[in-house]
Protein backbone atom coordinates (compact mmCIF):
# COMPACT_ATOMS: atom_id res chain seq x y z
CA UNK A 1 0.00 0.00 0.00
CA UNK A 2 1.23 3.84 -0.69
CA UNK A 3 2.32 5.77 2.47
CA UNK A 4 0.25 8.83 2.44
CA UNK A 5 2.47 11.79 4.39
CA UNK A 6 0.31 12.17 6.98
CA UNK A 7 -2.11 9.36 7.57
CA UNK A 8 -1.47 5.20 7.74
CA UNK A 9 -4.18 2.91 5.41
CA UNK A 10 -5.12 1.65 8.87
CA UNK A 11 -6.23 5.24 9.74
CA UNK A 12 -7.67 5.88 6.65
CA UNK A 13 -9.76 2.64 7.89
CA UNK A 14 -10.98 3.80 10.49
CA UNK A 15 -12.47 6.73 9.32
CA UNK A 16 -13.86 5.71 6.13
CA UNK A 17 -17.31 5.42 7.21
CA UNK A 18 -17.63 8.64 8.80
CA UNK A 19 -15.71 10.55 5.63
CA UNK A 20 -18.62 8.74 3.69
CA UNK A 21 -21.01 10.19 5.79
CA UNK A 22 -19.08 13.66 5.67
CA UNK A 23 -18.84 13.52 9.97
CA UNK A 24 -15.44 14.43 9.75
CA UNK A 25 -13.86 17.58 10.88
CA UNK A 26 -12.87 19.79 7.34
CA UNK A 27 -9.21 18.67 9.13
CA UNK A 28 -9.57 15.14 9.28
CA UNK A 29 -11.95 15.12 5.55
CA UNK A 30 -9.11 17.02 4.35
CA UNK A 31 -6.64 14.10 5.87
CA UNK A 32 -8.44 11.27 4.67
CA UNK A 33 -8.77 12.80 0.86
CA UNK A 34 -4.97 12.82 0.62
CA UNK A 35 -4.78 9.31 1.71
CA UNK A 36 -6.80 8.27 -0.63
CA UNK A 37 -5.46 10.29 -3.40
CA UNK A 38 -1.97 8.73 -2.83
CA UNK A 39 -3.26 5.07 -2.01
CA UNK A 40 -5.29 3.08 -4.82
CA UNK A 41 -6.54 0.23 -2.58
CA UNK A 42 -7.66 2.37 -0.37
CA UNK A 43 -9.58 4.15 -2.65
CA UNK A 44 -10.69 1.45 -3.98
CA UNK A 45 -11.74 -0.09 -0.95
CA UNK A 46 -13.88 3.81 -0.22
CA UNK A 47 -15.26 3.29 -4.17
CA UNK A 48 -16.73 0.31 -2.80
CA UNK A 49 -18.45 1.38 0.50
CA UNK A 50 -19.61 4.84 -1.44
CA UNK A 51 -21.35 2.47 -4.38
CA UNK A 52 -22.73 0.13 -1.95
CA UNK A 53 -24.48 2.95 0.38
CA UNK A 54 -25.71 4.58 -3.02
CA UNK A 55 -26.96 1.52 -4.46
CA UNK A 56 -28.44 0.17 -1.15
CA UNK A 57 -30.49 3.19 -1.23
CA UNK A 58 -31.44 3.17 -4.55
CA UNK A 59 -33.31 0.03 -4.12
CA UNK A 60 -34.76 1.06 -0.96
CA UNK A 61 -36.78 3.82 -2.57
CA UNK A 62 -38.24 1.59 -4.60
CA UNK A 63 -40.03 0.26 -1.89
CA UNK A 64 -43.57 1.71 -2.34
CA UNK A 65 -46.85 1.77 0.07
CA UNK A 66 -49.43 -0.82 0.01
CA UNK A 67 -51.82 1.50 -3.16
CA UNK A 68 -54.69 0.79 -0.22
CA UNK A 69 -53.24 2.51 2.48
CA UNK A 70 -54.04 6.03 1.97
CA UNK A 71 -57.12 5.10 1.35
CA UNK A 72 -57.74 3.49 4.39
CA UNK A 73 -56.28 6.37 6.26
CA UNK A 74 -58.37 8.99 4.65
CA UNK A 75 -61.17 6.80 5.52
CA UNK A 76 -60.14 6.79 9.08
CA UNK A 77 -59.31 10.92 9.34
CA UNK A 78 -62.79 11.75 7.76
CA UNK A 79 -64.42 9.39 10.42
CA UNK A 80 -62.31 11.56 13.13
CA UNK A 81 -64.12 14.26 12.46
CA UNK A 82 -67.82 13.20 12.30
CA UNK B 1 -61.67 20.72 10.37
CA UNK B 2 -61.87 19.61 6.62
CA UNK B 3 -59.25 22.01 5.79
CA UNK B 4 -57.18 20.73 8.39
CA UNK B 5 -57.44 17.45 7.12
CA UNK B 6 -57.00 18.37 3.10
CA UNK B 7 -53.41 20.09 4.45
CA UNK B 8 -52.44 17.09 6.90
CA UNK B 9 -53.12 14.54 4.00
CA UNK B 10 -51.08 16.70 1.50
CA UNK B 11 -48.22 16.12 3.65
CA UNK B 12 -48.59 12.68 4.52
CA UNK B 13 -48.93 11.19 1.01
CA UNK B 14 -45.66 11.95 -0.28
CA UNK B 15 -43.73 10.22 2.91
CA UNK B 16 -46.27 7.03 2.84
CA UNK B 17 -43.85 5.04 1.02
CA UNK B 18 -40.74 5.78 3.13
CA UNK B 19 -43.17 5.49 6.28
CA UNK B 20 -44.26 2.37 5.19
CA UNK B 21 -40.07 1.20 4.53
CA UNK B 22 -39.43 2.45 8.29
CA UNK B 23 -42.34 0.46 9.21
CA UNK B 24 -41.84 -2.43 7.47
CA UNK B 25 -37.88 -2.55 8.94
CA UNK B 26 -39.54 -1.92 12.61
CA UNK B 27 -42.38 -4.25 12.44
CA UNK B 28 -40.88 -7.26 10.07
CA UNK B 29 -44.85 -8.12 8.77
CA UNK B 30 -46.48 -6.29 5.86
CA UNK B 31 -50.00 -6.20 7.70
CA UNK B 32 -48.30 -5.01 10.86
CA UNK B 33 -46.26 -2.43 9.09
CA UNK B 34 -49.55 -1.21 7.73
CA UNK B 35 -51.16 -0.85 10.85
CA UNK B 36 -48.23 0.79 12.31
CA UNK B 37 -48.61 3.25 9.69
CA UNK B 38 -52.05 3.82 9.89
CA UNK B 39 -51.94 4.29 13.92
CA UNK B 40 -49.37 6.56 13.51
CA UNK B 41 -51.04 8.59 11.27
CA UNK B 42 -54.25 8.87 13.09
CA UNK B 43 -51.84 10.32 15.99
CA UNK B 44 -50.18 12.69 14.01
CA UNK B 45 -53.43 13.74 13.25
CA UNK B 46 -54.54 14.49 16.07
CA UNK B 47 -51.53 16.50 17.15
CA UNK B 48 -51.13 18.48 14.05
CA UNK B 49 -51.85 21.49 15.63
CA UNK B 50 -48.64 21.12 17.13
CA UNK B 51 -46.56 20.60 13.70
CA UNK B 52 -45.01 23.68 12.73
CA UNK B 53 -46.21 24.68 8.84
CA UNK B 54 -42.19 24.68 7.03
CA UNK B 55 -40.63 22.44 9.46
CA UNK B 56 -39.70 18.90 8.13
CA UNK B 57 -42.85 17.10 8.41
CA UNK B 58 -41.08 13.90 7.17
CA UNK B 59 -38.91 13.79 10.27
CA UNK B 60 -42.04 14.57 12.47
CA UNK B 61 -43.77 11.77 11.32
CA UNK B 62 -40.93 9.29 11.15
CA UNK B 63 -40.77 9.89 14.92
CA UNK B 64 -44.10 9.22 15.33
CA UNK B 65 -43.99 5.63 13.34
CA UNK B 66 -41.02 5.03 15.70
CA UNK B 67 -42.63 5.96 19.11
CA UNK B 68 -46.19 4.16 18.06
CA UNK B 69 -44.00 1.33 17.67
CA UNK B 70 -41.67 1.29 20.52
CA UNK B 71 -45.12 2.20 22.53
CA UNK B 72 -47.43 -0.85 21.13
CA UNK B 73 -47.89 -3.98 21.83
CA UNK B 74 -46.72 -5.75 18.72
CA UNK B 75 -45.60 -8.65 18.85
CA UNK B 76 -42.04 -8.82 17.94
CA UNK B 77 -41.88 -11.73 14.72
CA UNK B 78 -38.75 -13.96 15.43
CA UNK B 79 -35.90 -13.31 13.87
CA UNK B 80 -33.00 -15.55 12.79
CA UNK B 81 -30.10 -15.37 15.61
CA UNK B 82 -28.02 -12.39 14.36
CA UNK B 83 -24.31 -13.30 14.02
CA UNK B 84 -21.76 -11.60 16.72
CA UNK B 85 -20.87 -8.49 15.70
CA UNK B 86 -17.24 -8.24 16.97
CA UNK B 87 -16.82 -11.33 14.47
CA UNK B 88 -18.20 -9.09 11.86
CA UNK B 89 -14.91 -7.62 10.70
CA UNK B 90 -15.16 -3.35 9.53
CA UNK B 91 -15.75 -3.18 5.43
CA UNK B 92 -16.84 -6.66 5.35
CA UNK B 93 -17.93 -7.03 1.89
CA UNK B 94 -15.18 -5.31 0.50
CA UNK B 95 -12.85 -7.38 2.20
CA UNK B 96 -15.05 -10.74 0.72
CA UNK B 97 -15.06 -9.83 -2.22
CA UNK B 98 -10.92 -8.82 -3.06
CA UNK B 99 -9.76 -11.82 -0.67
CA UNK B 100 -12.22 -14.26 -2.77
CA UNK B 101 -11.17 -12.62 -6.07
CA UNK B 102 -14.70 -11.05 -6.49
CA UNK B 103 -13.13 -7.35 -7.46
CA UNK B 104 -11.09 -9.12 -9.75
CA UNK B 105 -13.71 -10.96 -11.73
CA UNK B 106 -16.20 -8.28 -12.27
CA UNK B 107 -15.68 -4.58 -13.47
CA UNK B 108 -17.53 -2.92 -11.23
CA UNK B 109 -18.24 -5.70 -7.93
CA UNK B 110 -21.11 -4.14 -6.30
CA UNK B 111 -22.82 -3.46 -9.36
CA UNK B 112 -22.47 -7.16 -9.92
CA UNK B 113 -23.01 -8.09 -6.51
CA UNK B 114 -26.10 -6.32 -5.67
CA UNK B 115 -27.66 -5.99 -9.61
CA UNK B 116 -29.14 -9.48 -7.92
CA UNK B 117 -29.93 -8.50 -4.73
CA UNK B 118 -33.65 -7.02 -4.43
CA UNK B 119 -35.12 -4.31 -2.43
CA UNK B 120 -37.62 -7.32 -0.56
CA UNK B 121 -33.83 -8.85 -0.04
CA UNK B 122 -32.59 -5.85 1.01
CA UNK B 123 -35.17 -5.20 3.40
CA UNK B 124 -35.40 -8.60 5.00
CA UNK B 125 -31.80 -8.22 5.63
CA UNK B 126 -32.55 -4.87 7.88
CA UNK B 127 -35.14 -6.86 9.70
CA UNK B 128 -33.03 -9.65 10.76
CA UNK B 129 -30.80 -6.67 12.49
CA UNK B 130 -31.18 -6.65 16.22
CA UNK B 131 -33.60 -4.35 17.62
CA UNK B 132 -31.37 -1.54 18.43
CA UNK B 133 -29.94 -1.36 15.11
CA UNK B 134 -32.74 -1.89 13.20
CA UNK B 135 -34.08 1.59 13.35
CA UNK B 136 -30.90 3.20 13.12
CA UNK B 137 -30.27 1.33 9.75
CA UNK B 138 -33.94 1.63 8.38
CA UNK B 139 -33.74 5.64 8.78
CA UNK B 140 -29.95 5.87 7.27
CA UNK B 141 -30.31 3.46 4.60
CA UNK B 142 -34.17 4.24 4.29
CA UNK B 143 -34.98 7.25 4.34
CA UNK B 144 -31.16 8.99 3.94
CA UNK B 145 -31.42 10.54 7.26
CA UNK B 146 -28.34 12.18 9.06
CA UNK B 147 -27.24 11.53 12.26
CA UNK B 148 -28.45 14.34 14.06
CA UNK B 149 -32.09 14.13 12.38
CA UNK B 150 -31.74 9.58 13.45
CA UNK B 151 -30.72 11.01 16.68
CA UNK B 152 -33.91 13.12 16.80
CA UNK B 153 -36.03 10.99 15.39
CA UNK B 154 -35.29 8.04 17.92
CA UNK B 155 -34.39 10.37 20.85
CA UNK B 156 -31.01 9.01 20.96
CA UNK B 157 -27.41 10.99 21.43
CA UNK B 158 -25.82 11.21 17.93
CA UNK B 159 -22.79 9.07 19.62
CA UNK B 160 -24.74 6.41 19.79
CA UNK B 161 -26.01 7.12 16.08
CA UNK B 162 -22.72 6.43 15.01
CA UNK B 163 -21.77 3.55 17.22
CA UNK B 164 -25.20 1.62 16.12
CA UNK B 165 -25.07 2.27 12.30
CA UNK B 166 -21.40 1.14 12.79
CA UNK B 167 -22.42 -2.30 13.56
CA UNK B 168 -25.53 -2.20 11.56
CA UNK B 169 -23.18 -1.73 8.60
CA UNK B 170 -21.34 -4.41 9.59
CA UNK B 171 -24.06 -7.08 10.25
CA UNK B 172 -26.34 -5.99 7.09
CA UNK B 173 -22.94 -6.42 4.88
CA UNK B 174 -22.68 -9.72 6.15
CA UNK B 175 -26.32 -10.86 6.10
CA UNK B 176 -25.96 -9.57 1.88
CA UNK B 177 -22.94 -11.46 1.67
CA UNK B 178 -24.44 -14.63 3.05
CA UNK B 179 -27.30 -14.02 0.42
CA UNK B 180 -25.09 -13.71 -2.26
CA UNK B 181 -23.34 -16.45 -1.60
CA UNK B 182 -26.83 -18.91 -0.54
CA UNK B 183 -27.94 -17.99 -4.29
CA UNK B 184 -25.07 -18.67 -5.91
CA UNK B 185 -23.99 -14.86 -6.77
CA UNK B 186 -20.93 -15.47 -4.96
CA UNK B 187 -19.13 -18.63 -5.00
CA UNK B 188 -18.94 -20.36 -1.06
CA UNK B 189 -15.14 -19.60 -0.04
CA UNK B 190 -13.19 -23.42 -0.25
CA UNK B 191 -12.19 -24.83 3.04
CA UNK B 192 -8.53 -25.24 3.60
Amino acid sequence: MAPSERMTCADAFARLDAYLDRTLTPEEAQEVEGHLKACSECACEYRYEERFLREVRAKLKRLQAPPELMRKIRSKLGSMDG
Amino acid sequence: MADSQAAFEELLEPVLGPAYGLALSLTADPPDAEDLVQEAALLAYRGFHTFQPGTNFRAWFMRIVTNAHLGGKRKEKRRPTPVEIDDVPDHFLYLRSRDTGVTGVAEDPVEEFLRRVDVGEIEAAIQSLPAEFRGVAALYFGQEFTYPEISDVLGIPVGTVRSRLHRARKLLQKELWDLAVEEGVIPPEEED
